[in-house]
């Protein structure tokens, strides 16, 4: 399995043993988790140029086993377009945007330049979103830039976001709906399945934010078939991983 | 495969549900089969979402011919229940052989203070009942003044979430007679910090159907890096030990 949404650290407000990425790979080893696509807690909170270089020590570390995002502040808008560059030829697959923490608009001007430059080579683009105006600005963004790939991280949080996320993103063929989230309510991923396919669908735990144990059992024991399953297990990341090689 | 003690089901509609999950006994046993859940305590989406004594009432009716599964009732403050005394209280526990009680306090809108619940936590702490309540519900704050006036009390800590290792883990140090339920509580390696602090004496399976999937909890529990004779203690025979412990 392919854990596209996880990071790597510590965060500031919650007590977990470990964070680092022997941990992580440690607890990969167990589950049978193949890799895990990271970006730092370090960047997402207050320095994304030394979060992404703790990314960029585990890619090296493991290069099979971990994938990395870079993660951009819009606080550093004059050194968002050397980050991406820098990060992007060490190896970094994607993009990742925390307007949460970060407290900025997923549409805000500083962004769009990572939007443009996903756009014209066909990256991920990962952004957390909580709230229905986060889906519908995500939704708007995705239909903007058609080569990007939008993975819409928690597929808007709250449950009636994550009802509106899978009815708006239907027919808006860039934009993945993640997993992750820590309510893992019960029938949620039949329901997604149901409306837009399991080949939209993809597998993310926030990892080692959260344990990934608990989302790995919630799909697993889904009522779901084996290919459905494949497919937000590890198939859609693979195919994302490949499409812009 | 396993068995497993489910110390957290819901039956019944409750007044949300978007995803139409709730759950009859049919769909109950169904889910149980499934997952090798054994024994199961559940409560009344009506004890909580309507009134706690209908609710109870109507759990009663509907598991009357399971025997694995036991009536967790909703309780309320003596002075607003209609069981108004400790000596009808007994005997309507009896009478319904309910093993657990739950407290909603913001829901049903009353205070976890000494004055409101005091006398009733003094009379389950003598019962040595297990009380279910989440933090979430009344705040950190009102579960330390809890256990500070009745420390002994059986308390299983719900609903937690992977924010709270904080919180917890001073109470199972002070406080022999608390235990989490798990569906809630993913923390990172939270298994296995929590075996190595504290045993697996005070780790209980819960599902916390209709919510969760149960396989989620399962998972966790099959996967974390802990001899497999605490695996199941915390899937089994920790609940069973302290449901046998309930002194009606």
């Amino acid at each position: 399995m392919i854990d596209a949404h996880a990071h790597l650290g510590k965060w500031y407000n919650f007590y977990y043993d470990s964070g680092d990425f022997l941990s992580m790979v440690k607890i990969m080893d167990r589950i049978g988790m193949e890799s895990a696509w990271i970006s730092a807690l370090m960047s997402i909170g207050p320095d994304y140029e030394l979060g992404n270089e703790m990314v960029f020590e585990a890619i090296k570390a493991f290069p099979d086993r971990f994938k990395g995002y870079v993660t951009l502040s819009p606080y550093f808008a004059d050194k968002i377009e050397e980050e991406i560059k820098k990060r992007i030829s060490q190896g970094f697959i994607g993009i990742k945007l925390h307007p949460g923490t970060h407290m900025y608009p997923i549409d805000g001007a500083t962004y769009l330049y990572a939007y443009k430059y996903a756009d014209e080579h066909k990256l991920p683009v990962l952004i957390h979103t909580w709230g229905e105006r986060d889906v519908r600005t995500v939704v708007e963004l995705a239909k903007s830039y058609q080569n990007a790939i939008f993975i819409m991280g928690h597929s808007g949080g709250d449950l009636r976001s994550m009802l509106l996320a899978v009815d708006l993103a239907r027919d808006v063929n860039n934009i993945y709906l993640d997993l992750t989230g820590s309510a893992m309510y019960n029938g949620i991923i039949e329901y997604y399945a149901n409306k837009i396919g399991s080949e939209r669908i993809l597998f993310g735990t926030d990892f080692p934010f959260i344990d990934p144990r608990p989302a790995i059992g919630w799909v697993e024991n889904s009522k779901l078939s084996e290919r459905e399953k494949y497919n937000i297990l590890q198939g859609n990341a693979k195919r994302i991983l490949n499409s812009n090689k | 495969m396993r068995g497993y003690f489910d110390f957290n089901i819901m039956i019944g509609k409750p007044t949300i549900d978007p995803l139409n999950n709730w759950l009859n006994i049919d769909r109950l046993k169904e889910e149980m089969s499934r997952f090798n859940i054994k024994k199961a305590l559940v409560y009344h989406s009506y004890s909580r979402d309507y009134d706690a004594y209908f609710g109870n009432e109507r759990l009663t009716e509907e598991i009357k011919n399971f025997p694995n599964l036991y009536a967790t009732w909703a309780i309320l403050p003596i002075d607003i229940s209609p069981i108004d005394t400790f000596d009808r209280l007994l005997e309507e526990l009896k009478i319904h052989n309910v093993k657990a009680v739950r407290f909603f306090p913001d829901l049903h809108n009353f205070l976890l203070e000494e004055e409101v619940v005091g006398d009733l936590l003094s009379f389950l702490e003598g019962v040595k009942i297990p009380v279910l309540i989440s933090p979430n519900s009344t705040g950190w704050k009102d579960i330390y003044n809890m256990l500070r006036n009745h420390p002994n009390i059986r308390l299983i800590l719900i609903d937690l979430t992977y924010r709270q290792s904080s919180y917890i883990f001073p109470l199972l140090k002070r406080y022999k007679n608390v235990y989490i339920e798990l569906s809630g509580y993913i923390t990172f390696l939270g298994i296995e910090t929590m075996y190595r602090k504290f045993g697996g004496e005070r780790m209980l399976f819960g599902s916390n159907l209709p919510y969760k999937n149960p396989g989620s909890t399962i998972f966790y529990i099959e996967k974390a890096d802990i001899p497999e004779e605490v695996k199941d203690y915390i899937a089994y025979k920790n609940a069973d030990r302290l449901i046998q412990k309930v002194d009606l």
